[in-house]
C-alpha cells in the first residue's frame, strides 16, 4: 500500500539534536536497566515480563499433568505426584526408571543440584563473586571435583550395576534441563543470573564427594595438635581421652600411643583450621551433630517382627536435603547376572540416583556416621624451587593440578594446588602440610547402595555394603523374613591401619615409617547380627567392642554417648515395644547429661539470693525433658555451657588456648561424678593455682547462669522457658532471609535423642522414618522441608511447617502400582514418552 | 522544552501508554492465572522491603514499561521526522515574485 509521504518542516540541526537527545536518553535508559545491582543480575533481566521473575509465576504449570516427549528413553513411564508432592515412578526398565527419578530431581530441585555441585567443586565464585573465593580455593585444594572425574573413569570403566544407573539419570537431568527455556528457569538462577549447566557423572559424583566430606572432613587432628601444644600430652589427653569418658554403649578403652610429639606449628594447623572455617557454610557441620538409628527385634515387639528407626541428623536447609520417592521397575539382567529390579521407596539426594534410606518391601536401611578417624595431616619438606618433597632418603617430584577460577566480574584466578604422596598440601604457612584422607577412595558407593536397594535378605545385604567405603557409616537392617525377622547393624568404610603412629596427630611427612600399610578387613568392621538383647543401635558413639583388634584405625573422637545412653535405656526398659513408642523414642527429649549431674547440682549448690532459690527450685523434680515450655530446660543449658567455661576456661586461658574447642561434657561430667578435686576445678587465673572442688565451681556456675538469664529473661525463672531461647532455624541454601523458614521455639538440646544443638539450632534429624514389618504401609516418615524448591509452591515447606514441627510423621505407603494410587491422593501424571 | 513539542508529547504518551497497558494486561493475567501475587510478595522480602509489597515489583516493571514506551516513541518519532518525513512541495519551491 501506497501512503502518501509524511511532509513537514526541512530537517535542521534542531531535528538532529532532538533524535540525538532521544537516542542518548534511551542509551541512558538502557544502561541503568542493564547493569548488574550489587550481586543482582540487571534490573532489566528481572523485570521483562516474559522472561524475568515473573515467568516464575507459572513455574507450576511444569508439573502439571501432561505427556513429555523426551530424548533417551526405551519406554513410557508414569510419574504420579502425589499431593504431598511425593514422586512414584513406574517404568517398564530399570534405566527408564532411573531417568525419570533424574527428571523428577532436576523438575522439583534443579538450583539445589547445581549450587551444591558449584560448591563441591569449588566453582561457587563463578555465580556468587568474589567472596566465595576462599570456599572455592579449599574444595579445589581437598579435589573433590579431581576425585569425581577419576571416579567417573573408574565406573565407566567398570561397567558395574551402578553405570547404567547413573548414565540414565543423568540423561534424564538433561532431558529436563534442555526442554528448559529460559523463562523456566526457577527463580534462584534468574536472581544470580545464570543458566543451568548440562548435567554429568562428574557433577553426580561431585556432589556424592561433598556429602561425604560433611561427614568425613574431619580436622580434630589439628585442633589436638595445638591442644598439645599448649597444654602437653597428658593433659590434652585429660581433655580429650582417647574413648569418651563416661557411660558409653558399648566402649572399650585401648591403648593409643601417647608419646608422639605434634611437630605442626600453630600457624599452619590455624590456617587450615580457618580455611575451612571458612568453607563451612557449604558443609553439613554444626553444634550437636550426629544421627541415630535402631531396630527391635520380634521377640521385643507388639506385632512379634522387627521395627527399624532412623533419622538422620544434618544440617538444616531449603531446598531440604531429602527427596522422597518411589520407584518400581522390572528385573534385569547385567553382565550375565539376573537382577530383581527396583521396588523401594525412601529418601534421595537431589542430583544423585539411589534411595539412602528407605525399605524395599523386603528389607529396611539407614545409616549413622561412624565417624572414623580417616583423615591425617603430614608436614612435608619441599625443595627449594617447589618442584619435590622429600619422603624417606629421597626426592619425589611434586604434582601440580592446575585449578583456574572463574570470578562472576573478575576474570580467572590462576591457582594451583600442591600435591605430595600423602595428598594435597593444605597449607604452606609456615610449614607444608598435606592431608592423605580416605576421601579419594569415594566412588563405588552408589554400587553399593542400589545394591542394598534390590537386596532381599541379610547376606545379599551384606554382599553391597562391602562396597560402601566413604565415608564410613553404621548401617542399619532389618527385614520380616522368618517367624520373627531379622535385625543387624555394620559399621562399613575404609579405616586405615597406620604403622608407627595413631592418626591423632600429625606427623613428619618425610618419615617414610609413618604410613597406611591398609584398611581393616571388612568382615572385622564393627557388627551385630540378631543380638540376644533383641535390639540394635548407633548414634554416632564408638562402635567397637571391648578388645577390638582396629580400635586405632577408627579413631579416638567419637560423639559423648549421651544419646546411645538414652535409648539404650529406652529400649532396654520396654520388651514389648509398639510403634508408638518408636514414635515417642525418636522424638524423645530427655538429656541423660542433666539426668547425670542434675542430682549433684542440687547437692551441693546453695543459692546466693531469692531468684537463685527460684531457680534452683525449678531443677528440682525437673524430668530432664528438654521441653520448650521448660524453665529447668533453660537453666540446666545456661548452668551446663557456665559449668564447662568454668571449670576449664582459665586453664585455656592461662595456656594461651582460648580459641580451642573445651572438653565435651561427658569429661567434665566424669570429673564431677568420679574426681571431684580434679586439679581441673582450681582456679589458675591470674597466674595463682586456687585449690578448689567440684562444689565451688557448680556453684559459681550456677550463679553465673541465673545472672545471665536474669539479663536476658527477667527476674522471674519460672518464665524462663527453653523455647524462648532455643529456636530451630531452616535457611535457604542462597542466604536470603525471605526464603528461610524460622526461627521457630525448639525443644531438645545436642543430647537427646531428638536433637537439636545450640541456642540456634540449624541441624538436626534430616528425615525421620519409622518401618514397621508387621505391616509395611503402616510405616512412616517425615522430613524438615518439602519436595519442591520453588519458594512458590505449597510443597517448599509442606512436610516442614505441616507436620515436622508438630513432631508428627506422614505416611510412608508402597504404591506397587500408578493406578494403585487413591485418586484423591494424587496431584498430577506426567507421563514420559520416548521422542 | 523544544524537545516537548505538542506532536512530540503526544508520541511520547502513546508510546508510554501502549506499552505499559499492554504490560499491565500481562501482569493481569499473571496474577489471575499465576502466582504473580505470591511473586511479588517474595521479591518484597528478597528487597527487604516486607511481605505487603506486593505493589513494588509491578511498579517498577510498570515504570520499566513506561520508561521503554516513552523512549521507544520519543526516539522513533525524532527519527521519523529525519529520515520518513518529506519536505513539503510548496516549502521546496518559493513562489516567485
Amino acid at each position: 500500500v501506497d501512503h502518501p509521504p509524511l511532509t513537514g518542516g526541512p530537517s535542521s540541526r534542531r531535528d538532529w539534536a532532538k533524535f540525538g537527545t532521544a537516542l542518548a536518553l534511551s542509551v541512558v535508559v538502557f544502561a541503568v536497566f542493564s547493569a548488574p545491582v550489587g550481586p543482582l543480575p540487571s534490573l532489566g533481566s528481572l523485570l521483562d515480563p516474559t522472561t524475568g521473575l515473573w515467568s516464575v509465576a507459572f513455574a507450576q504449570r511444569g508439573l502439571q499433568s501432561q505427556t513429555i516427549g523426551v530424548p533417551g528413553l526405551s519406554a513410557p513411564v508414569t510419574i504420579v505426584r502425589d499431593v504431598m508432592g511425593v514422586s512414584h515412578i513406574y517404568a517398564a526398565s530399570a534405566s527408564d526408571g532411573w531417568f525419570a527419578l533424574g527428571f523428577v530431581h532436576a523438575q522439583d530441585r534443579l538450583w539445589q543440584m547445581d549450587i551444591q555441585y558449584r560448591a563441591a567443586a569449588g566453582r561457587l565464585s563463578e555465580v556468587l563473586g568474589p567472596s566465595m573465593l576462599s570456599t572455592d580455593e579449599f574444595f579445589r585444594s581437598i579435589g573433590l571435583n579431581r576425585i569425581a572425574k577419576a571416579g567417573a573413569v573408574a565406573r565407566a570403566q567398570a561397567n558395574d550395576i551402578d553405570t547404567p544407573v547413573i548414565n540414565a539419570y543423568v540423561a534424564g537431568v538433561n532431558a529436563y534441563i534442555t526442554s528448559l527455556d529460559p523463562p523456566d528457569y526457577p527463580i534462584e538462577f534468574k536472581l544470580l543470573g545464570y543458566r543451568p549447566e548440562l548435567w554429568t557423572v562428574e557433577k553426580t559424583l561431585t556432589e556424592g564427594g561433598l556429602i561425604a566430606w560433611s561427614l568425613m572432613g574431619d580436622l580434630s587432628d589439628l585442633q589436638y595438635n595445638l591442644l598439645v601444644q599448649k597444654f602437653g600430652s597428658t593433659k590434652a589427653q585429660e581433655l580429650f581421652p582417647n574413648y569418651p569418658a563416661g557411660a558409653q554403649y558399648p566402649i572399650q578403652p585401648s591403648s593409643v600411643s601417647a608419646s608422639e610429639t605434634p611437630p605442626l606449628s600453630e600457624a599452619a594447623a590455624q590456617d587450615i583450621l580457618h580455611k575451612a572455617a571458612l568453607a563451612s557454610p557449604w558443609i553439613a557441620d554444626f553444634e550437636g551433630a550426629g544421627s541415630n538409628n535402631w531396630a527391635v527385634a520380634g521377640n521385643r515387639t507388639d506385632t512379634g517382627l522387627p521395627y527399624l528407626d532412623a533419622d538422620p541428623h544434618l544440617q538444616f536447609q531449603l531446598p531440604a536435603v531429602w527427596y522422597e520417592a518411589e520407584l518400581h521397575t522390572p528385573g534385569f539382567t547385567w553382565n550375565g547376572s539376573p537382577y530383581p529390579g527396583y521396588d523401594v521407596r525412601g529418601a534421595t539426594f537431589p542430583g544423585i540416583p539411589g534411595f539412602f534410606f528407605g525399605t524395599n518391601g523386603h528389607i529396611a536401611w539407614g545409616e549413622t556416621n561412624t565417624g572414623a578417624d580417616v583423615n591425617d595431616f603430614f608436614v612435608e619438606q619441599l625443595s627449594s624451587d617447589k618442584t619435590e618433597y622429600l619422603y624417606g632418603a629421597s626426592w619425589h617430584p611434586l604434582t601440580v593440578y592446575a585449578e583456574p577460577i572463574a570470578v562472576k566480574g573478575e576474570g580467572t584466578v590462576d591457582y594451583k594446588v600442591y600435591a605430595t604422596g600423602h595428598g594435597p598440601i593444605l597449607t604452606e604457612e609456615g610449614q607444608n602440610v598435606s592431608m592423605q584422607s580416605t576421601i579419594v577412595l569415594f566412588g563405588e558407593e552408589l554400587r553399593a547402595m542400589l545394591g542394598i536397594n534390590m537386596a532381599r535378605n541379610s547376606d545379599e545385604f551384606n554382599a553391597s555394603a562391602q562396597f560402601w567405603r566413604v565415608p564410613a557409616q553404621n548401617v542399619i537392617y532389618a527385614d520380616g523374613s522368618g517367624l520373627q525377622g531379622h535385625i543387624g547393624i555394620r559399621s562399613t568404610g575404609y579405616f586405615p591401619i597406620r604403622a608407627n603412629f595413631s592418626g591423632r596427630l600429625p606427623v613428619d611427612g618425610t618419615n617414610a615409617s609413618y604410613r597406611w600399610t591398609g584398611f581393616v578387613p571388612f568382615d572385622a568392621y564393627p557388627h551385630v547380627w540378631d543380638p540376644a538383647s533383641g535390639y540394635v543401635w548407633s548414634n554416632n558413639e564408638v562402635p567397637y567392642p571391648p578388645g577390638y583388634e582396629y580400635a586405632t584405625s577408627l579413631g579416638s573422637l567419637f560423639d559423648p554417648g549421651y544419646r546411645a545412653r538414652r535409648i539404650h535405656e529406652l529400649l532396654s526398659a520396654d520388651s514389648r515395644v509398639s510403634l508408638e513408642d518408636m514414635k515417642r523414642f525418636q522424638l524423645d527429649i530427655l538429656d541423660t547429661a542433666a539426668q547425670s549431674v542434675v542430682p549433684i547440682l542440687l547437692a551441693v549448690v546453695h543459692p546466693s539470693d531469692g531468684v537463685a532459690a527460684q531457680a534452683l527450685a525449678q531443677l528440682s523434680g525437673w524430668d530432664y525433658d528438654m521441653d520448650a515450655n521448660s524453665s529447668a530446660a533453660s537453666i540446666w543449658y545456661t548452668y551446663m555451657t557456665y559449668y564447662l567455661e568454668d571449670t576449664f576456661g582459665d586453664d585455656y586461658a592461662a595456656a594461651d588456648a582460648s580459641n580451642l574447642t573445651l572438653p565435651q561434657f561427658n569429661t567434665l561430667e566424669n570429673l564431677t561424678q568420679n574426681d571431684p578435686s580434679s586439679h581441673w576445678f582450681d582456679n589458675v587465673s591470674g597466674g595463682t593455682i586456687v585449690t578448689q572442688n567440684r562444689t565451688v565451681v557448680m556453684n559459681q556456675a550456677f550463679d553465673d547462669a541465673v545472672t545471665h538469664l536474669v539479663d536476658v529473661l527477667g527476674p522471674m525463672p519460672s518464665t524462663w522457658t527453653w523455647g524462648s531461647i532455643h529456636f530451630g532455624q531452616y535457611e535457604h541454601l542462597s542466604g536470603l532471609a525471605a526464603l528461610r523458614r524460622g526461627p521457630y521455639p525448639a525443644a531438645g538440646d545436642g543430647f537427646t535423642l531428638n536433637v537439636a544443638g545450640g541456642l540456634v539450632s540449624e541441624g538436626g534429624p534430616s528425615w525421620r522414618q519409622i518401618i514397621d514389618f508387621r505391616d509395611l504401609n503402616r510405616s512412616l516418615a517425615i522430613y524438615p522441608g518439602g519436595q519442591s524448591g520453588n519458594p512458590l509452591s505449597v510443597h517448599y515447606d509442606d512436610f516442614l511447617v505441616g507436620s515436622y514441627l508438630a513432631g508428627r510423621y506422614l505416611p510412608f505407603r508402597e504404591q506397587p502400582t500408578a493406578e494403585s494410587i487413591p485418586a484423591q491422593s494424587v496431584e498430577s501424571t506426567i507421563t514420559l514418552v520416548p521422542r | 522544552v523544544g524537545l516537548l513539542s505538542s506532536r512530540v508529547r503526544r508520541a511520547v504518551l502513546l508510546g508510554a501508554l501502549a506499552v505499559s497497558t499492554s504490560w499491565a494486561a500481562y501482569l493481569v493475567y499473571v496474577f489471575v492465572f499465576g502466582q504473580g501475587l505470591q511473586l511479588a510478595d517474595l521479591v518484597g522480602q528478597i528487597l527487604g522491603v516486607g511481605a505487603e509489597a506486593w505493589w513494588l515489583l509491578t511498579v517498577l516493571t510498570l515504570v520499566l514499561g513506561i520508561l521503554l514506551g516513552a523512549l521507544g516513541a520519543l526516539t522513533g518519532y525524532t527519527g521519523s521526522r529525519l529520515f520518513l518525513w518529506e519536505a513539503p512541495a510548496a516549502a521546496a519551491e518559493a513562489p516567485k515574485g
